[in-house]
């Protein structure tokens, strides 16, 4: 009895000493009314925050210090050689910056220079982008929806920095982890309508890829081209599978708010990844804060090791947003995770940045 | 005096023509292409303003993005 007794409390001790950690640090909330319409971020070296603003007619790039105040802002809208058509997505990993500039349906790359001075070191089309992009190496790779000169349809593929080469990644059939067409077609007649999005990371040769409606993960080795798939649902995870008169009242302009707003806080949403050495982390949300009858989305983490292997899962409350996406940059050599949360106030729209370290 | 001014403004124009043309220097106009995609609500306002500069708003809050299936927008030249 003695022995057993101890067995299980050493085993609990071992859970606890070897359990991974996602903590809160702190907390960064953005100066009021400096930002109009933003969320998507990257994270500097010295830990400050580079945010694109797609609304601001003079200053569609803005950094802000550690405490939330706006130390420099630049890059008028116009049609200029040096001016933007509303930035979006983003990517820094030091010292390259790729941009989306979504009216011209490009990609900006900088260069950072001292002082948070970046020099455009080149500009390429990406008409096919739809969601978020990741540099590797000297590219950057884009979600999208790409048709390949032999006819085959990809939703993840890669540019170089001068836009010459594109190399085709993720076929269209492995877009939900699905290995089939049919499968595929499948989830996406349940999805149509809604799903818009897809997340990615990149550690070394290997990126990871998940849709903003499955939990399933393409990890594709960009040297050999293999494609495996990691990711399991959790039981709090509500697969989103809608019939065709759901849809169909989803796309009615009549009924389509009541039918959303309904989907929302019925089902789980994928909401972004990282990766590092040693882990992948998925981020799922669910709505179910609520704050003066009004609802908010909550994220929770998972973490796998490389083989797939589920590691940890938490949720990461104190952290909610009305966004099902959650702009997230993760700095890889801190292993600090940043996460955007976007409320919409009566004049303007808040945003704070939640910093967490994740602790194996 | 005129006559020479009128001549030589003349030659210009047709040797200029005639240069612009040969190295194809010419203003070019270039319509977009269609767009082929899926009707999509969207009601985030950050991901709003990306779809419509993309071009992609349809009509609301219902744009066409994503891969092509039920929706295309045509630019008239």
């Amino acid at each position: 009895m003695r022995k057993i007794t101890f067995l299980s409390a050493l085993l609990i001790l071992t859970n606890i000493c070897f359990s991974w950690q996602v903590k809160l640090i702190k907390t960064i909330s953005i100066n009021e009314d400096a930002l109009f319409v933003s969320g998507f971020f990257a994270v500097l070296e010295d830990g400050n925050l580079l945010f694109t603003d797609i609304r601001d007619e003079n200053n569609q790039l803005k950094v802000f210090n550690e405490d939330g105040k706006l130390i420099k802002a630049w890059g008028k809208m116009g049609p200029g050689p040096n001016e933007f058509s509303g930035l979006g997505f983003l990517d820094y990993q030091s010292p390259y910056l790729a941009v989306a500039d979504a009216g011209r349906n490009r990609i900006h790359v900088f260069e950072k220079l001292q002082n948070y001075e970046f020099k455009k070191i080149g500009e390429f089309l990406a008409w096919e982008l739809s969601s978020h992009i990741k540099i590797y190496e000297k590219n950057v790779l884009m979600c999208g929806y790409i048709v390949s000169p032999k006819g085959k349809e990809y939703v993840l593929f890669m540019r170089d920095f001068n836009g010459k080469e594109t190399k085709f990644i993720l076929p269209l059939e492995n877009r939900f982890g699905t290995r089939s067409m049919s499968k595929q077609k499948k989830i996406r007649e349940g999805v149509s309508g809604l799903s818009a999005l897809a997340f990615l990371d990149v550690y070394q040769d290997t990126v990871y890829y998940v849709s903003d409606v499955r939990l399933r993960v393409a990890k594709i080795d960009l040297k050999s081209k293999k494609i495996e798939f990691i990711g399991k649902e959790p039981k709090n995870f509500r697969a989103l599978a809608m019939n065709k008169k759901t849809r169909n009242a989803l796309l009615n302009p009549q009924t389509g708010k009541e039918v959303e707003e309904d989907i929302m806080n019925r089902h789980s949403f994928v909401s972004g990844i990282f990766a590092d050495k040693d882990f992948v982390g998925v981020l799922y949300v669910n709505r179910e804060k609520k704050i003066n009858n009004e609802l908010f989305f909550v994220p929770h983490i998972q973490i796998y090791d490389h083989s797939g292997k589920l590691l940890h899962g938490q949720p990461l409350a104190p952290f909610f947003s009305e966004e099902r996406f959650t702009p997230l940059f993760y700095q890889k050599d801190e292993r600090y995770l940043y996460l955007c949360s976007i409320i919409s106030g009566e004049d303007t729209i808040k945003y704070v940045v939640y910093k967490f370290s994740i602790e194996p | 005096m005129k006559k020479q001014i009128a001549s030589t403004f003349l030659m210009i124009l047709i040797v200029g023509g005639i240069a612009m043309s040969v190295l194809n220097f010419s203003t070019k106009a270039y319509a977009r292409d269609a767009i082929y995609g899926t009707t999509t609500r969207i009601t985030s306002i950050l991901l709003q303003s990306i779809a419509y500069n993309n071009g992609r708003h349809i009509s609301g809050e219902y744009y066409c993005v994503d891969e092509p299936s039920t929706c295309s927008i045509v630019w008239a030249n």
